[in-house]
């Protein structure tokens, strides 16, 4: 009879600024390894070097080294393995239940759904629309040509005007 | 831990156990999350008996398999249909317009609302946006009127917003009376002056947190006071720092919401639109929420990337809405935008409910698809979610909820 091993947690070698973790590709899954490096991102730079069917060093560096040590980065990746292996475990068995839905949804799509009615486009607008949106448009320039017109009003003194403007004035005056 | 947290000792998951779904911790229990926006928060033992495989007489076992969450009795119709209601087989268009006013004379303005008609989807929101309301006037007045008229022309709702600075009691009135909502852009500085109101009267609010912006509990007071029906609170900046300061005040915001809840007619925009739980609903979303035009009349995929040609899918003058899906832009934006290709999104038990917008990846990481295991951006829609779906299993969170008209059920 066949004697369960228990998984050994892999050591890392430890130096000043770095962990390397030497891990198998078989046990730990590629996919599982990748993921848990991709998650380290904010915190460490991740080299990955080895065989993706054999052996894989992860070497982790802190990006900041004052706050995280290479011991607690070489925890925090292998801790983020072990959870990354239950996600992996959950969308492999899971993979066909995922396909047949997206396969349903998208027959729902193609057999429920109409084809979209092409909307009014600003040259389908009748003639009737068209003459409603000139008299808009001459009712907006009349409103800016109020607005300027009060702006004026707004400068008695012509504090507003330019040089040239107050001499055009001027000389209009007979001044 | 990293973002996505991760089980200390987790066991083996049983094959054909469970359906799929995502977990995350929050404080002592599980969230999980399907893909279509189930949900159920577990205690870690119901967890792992949950992965070994739950047997019919367990009690969790009735509760999980009406939600959809195991593998041996799964409702394959009711998830084809809620996939297809919830991916982008459902969208229609995007739904939000904003037109960015500054510099916009009335031939651009009347382009862009034939542009925005010309666009599906059963309903528009136009938002114009400007600083103060006097010198773009004209243009805000003919918009106002003009599409309004179009709506009535092609038969759909037609929402119109006018977000600003500031604008006088009058010109407020007068969109007021031709159903435009306002939203004011604030600026939270410090604690509130409960005596002095915003600058003119709003129904919404695009709270920016300023220097020192302090004491959560009585800004929504503060925005209750003056009238606000819905608030939208953004970061001081997209930074680290940011980040959690924005979560820990929204956090108490929140709080105050859930708390008051009953009394109060006060609507967070974040829970409205991510809870929602379509890509399309998320706000500033690049193609898929909204497209935003400028005043020389080019369109964009957001308001964020307004501005950034690299963003920029044509002129309105010459652009027609199917070029929009051929264009390499969009295309670029959409593929960066779905969860399904962002390895943290795809494990992320948030995914139902959240994306980051490729113009703000762009922004903060110099890329559309970004680097989401270090995004400011990443940290903070995380950090609102959590304060919301921690406290699905208190009765005064799903009643605000359902007042709000957020189905959590």
């Amino acid at each position: 009879m066949k004697s369960k091993k228990k998984p050994v947690k892999p050591a890392p070698k430890l130096s000043a600024s770095e962990a390397l973790l030497t891990l198998d590709v078989k046990r730990d899954g590629l996919e599982a390894v990748f993921g848990a490096a991709y998650l380290m991102m904010d915190k460490a730079y991740v080299s990955l070097s080895g065989d993706r069917a054999g052996k894989i060093g992860v070497l982790l560096r802190a990006k900041d080294p004052r706050s995280v040590k290479p011991k607690a980065l070489a925890e925090e990746f292998l801790s983020d393995l072990e959870s990354q292996k239950v996600r992996w475990a959950v969308a492999k068995t899971n993979l066909p239940i995922r396909e047949y839905i997206a396969e349903q949804a998208v027959l729902l799509a193609n057999g429920a759904l109409p084809a979209p009615a092409p909307e009014a486009a600003a040259e389908e607008l009748t003639a009737e629309q068209r003459a409603e949106i000139e008299k808009l448009i001459s009712e907006v320039e009349s409103e800016i040509k109020s607005m300027n017109d009060k702006k004026v009003a707004a400068d008695p003194k012509g504090i507003k005007a330019s040089w040239e403007e107050r001499q055009e004035q001027g000389n209009k005056a007979g001044l | 831990m990293s973002r996505l947290t991760s089980l200390e000792k987790p066991p083996k998951a049983r094959a054909g156990a469970c359906a799929p779904h995502q977990y995350r911790i929050l404080g002592r229990r599980v969230l999980i999350t399907d893909e279509h926006g189930r949900w159920a928060l577990l205690t870690r033992k119901e967890y792992d008996r949950f992965l070994a495989g739950l047997k019919p007489s367990d009690p969790l076992w009735p509760v999980l398999q009406a939600r959809g969450f195991l593998a041996g009795a799964f409702d394959f119709d009711g998830a084809a249909r809620r996939q297809f209601e919830r991916s982008l087989l459902s969208w229609k268009g995007p739904g939000a317009h904003v037109l960015l006013l500054e510099g916009m004379e009335l031939d651009a303005a009347r382009r862009i609302v034939d542009f925005v008609f010309a666009c599906p989807g059963p309903q528009l929101t136009l938002e114009l946006v400007f600083d103060d309301a006097a010198p773009r006037w004209p243009v805000i007045w003919f918009i106002a009127q003009y599409a309004r008229r179009r709506g009535e022309w092609s038969r759909r709702p037609v929402f119109l917003i006018a977000r600003a600075r500031t604008m006088t009691s009058g010109r407020a009135d007068f969109l007021r009376s031709h159903g435009v909502t306002r939203c004011a852009a604030l600026e939270l500085a410090g604690k509130p002056d409960m005596g002095k109101g915003p600058p003119f009267r709003a129904q919404r609010a695009r709270a920016r947190l300023g220097a020192g912006a302090a004491d959560p509990r009585a800004w929504a007071r503060w925005f209750e006071k003056w009238g606000f029906e819905s608030v939208r609170l953004l970061p001081s900046g997209l930074d680290e720092k940011g980040a959690a300061e924005f979560t820990a005040f929204y956090a108490e915001f929140l709080d105050h919401l859930i708390e008051d809840g009953e009394r109060l007619n006060l609507r967070d925009e974040w829970a409205l639109g991510m809870l929602g739980g379509r890509l399309w609903n998320l706000p500033g979303m690049d193609v898929l929420e909204q497209l935003a035009y400028d005043g020389a009349g080019r369109v964009f995929t957001s308001e964020e990337a307004a501005g950034n040609e690299e963003f920029s899918l044509g002129a309105v003058s010459r652009l027609h809405y199917p070029d929009v899906a051929l264009s390499p832009v969009a295309r670029a934006a959409l593929a960066a935008a779905h969860p399904d290709n962002q390895p943290l999104c795809s494990q992320c038990a948030y995914r139902p409910f959240c994306a980051l917008p490729p113009s703000l990846n762009r922004k903060i990481s110099g890329n559309v698809w970004g680097q989401t295991p270090s995004s400011p951006a990443c940290a903070l829609q995380m950090g609102i979610l959590d304060r919301i779906l921690e406290r699905l299993d208190d009765e005064k969170c799903i009643n605000l909820l359902n007042k709000w008209h957020v189905d959590m059920t």
